[in-house]
């Protein structure tokens, strides 16, 4: 910290003086005060915009789930007890859905008898939707992670044989922690079958 | 930098000459403007998290009133309830208060007009909140 006084450089007697103790002493208190001031002022504005951070993934993270299963569940035409995708079998159930959705074409016209299909489920906090289209299908196979901050998510259906239900209600919860307090956020949808 | 004026006692006498000069103004301004740019950093930030929740807030209405919208298009034509609120189970999580309106109109002779809306008072503003969304139901060619 460098000081100067103030009072003029023809003046040269009061720069002799220098400072008392007394004048150094509250210097540093001041300062020290603008430092603690400034430092909780940062640490506040950080844990702030920490948690809002955190409370929009979460948010942005259910409402994506729900966004790219409406994608899939409103072409959909069926959805199925279970289907063998080339990596592993899934099962609809409360915590998986399969289904079936007519392929289309890159101008969006379906394609007869021919069927793309879909599985979202999670693994854990994660959740993935696996995609295995038909050759002719304009629709890209593969597996797309959703969110990794699902605590809950569950499937139910209308209809208690899985393969009649035309309506399926989809129940998220996401959750993300800001040092000890953990957000979450609930999202709850029912989706028609448009297909079906 | 940190320009330090000497003097707590301003009295223009040989004995205390030392002390005799105080703050200048632009010293006095810059210390003001100073302390301004941090409270202003400050009211940003309070704000933006009122922002922050109030968004979120409207995404869990949009969603309750999208999520209304479907169950009753999926109802069909023939089983639209009178106007009034209908339940939803996402309505706890929105701040204490929180209503929804179901209103039911005739479009047309075979069409009806369907208006759902969500309101809820946001804590830190004083105007209530409102999402809103309506469709056209008809009695044939709906999603039964």
């Amino acid at each position: 910290m460098k000081k100067t006084c103030h009072c003029g450089f023809t003046q040269h007697y009061r720069n002799s003086a220098g400072f008392t103790f007394i004048e150094t002493i509250i210097v540093v208190a001041l300062s020290v005060c603008m430092m603690i001031a400034l430092g909780s002022l940062l640490y506040s504005f950080n844990s702030i915009s920490s948690f809002q951070q955190a409370s929009l993934q979460s948010s942005g993270s259910a409402s994506i789930i729900l966004r790219e299963i409406e994608s899939l569940a409103f072409p959909a035409n069926a959805i199925l007890q279970t289907h063998a995708f080339s990596s592993a079998s899934y099962t609809s159930s409360s915590t998986a859905l399969v289904l079936e959705i007519p392929s289309i074409d890159s101008s969006g016209n379906t394609i007869a008898n021919t069927h793309d299909y879909a599985v979202i489920y999670s693994v854990g906090t994660n959740v993935y939707r696996l995609l295995e289209a038909n050759a002719l299908s304009a629709r890209s196979s593969g597996t797309k992670k959703l969110s990794s901050t699902i605590n809950t998510l569950s499937f139910s259906y209308d209809n208690t044989d899985i393969t009649q239900a035309s309506i399926v209600t989809v129940d998220v919860q996401t959750q993300s922690q800001v040092k000890q307090n953990i957000l979450y956020d609930h999202r709850n949808e029912q989706i028609k079958l448009r297909n079906y | 930098m940190f320009r330090f004026s000497r003097g707590f006692t301003q009295h223009q006498n040989a004995s205390t000459k030392r002390f005799g000069a105080g703050f200048s103004f632009i010293e006095v301004i810059v210390a003001i403007f100073i302390m301004s740019v941090m409270l202003l950093l400050l009211q940003a930030v309070v704000r933006s998290n009122v922002l922050v929740r109030s968004s979120k807030n409207q995404g869990i209405a949009l969603s309750i009133a999208r999520n209304e919208l479907e169950i009753l298009r999926s109802g069909g034509y023939a089983a639209l309830p009178q106007s009034g609120s209908f339940p939803d189970i996402l309505l706890n999580s929105l701040p204490q208060a929180a209503t929804t309106t179901l209103a039911i109109s005739t479009y047309n002779a075979k069409t009806k007009q369907v208006s759902v809306s969500v309101i809820w008072l946001e804590p830190g503003l004083n105007a209530s909140s409102t999402v809103s969304l309506s469709t056209l139901i008809t009695q044939t060619g709906g999603l039964l």
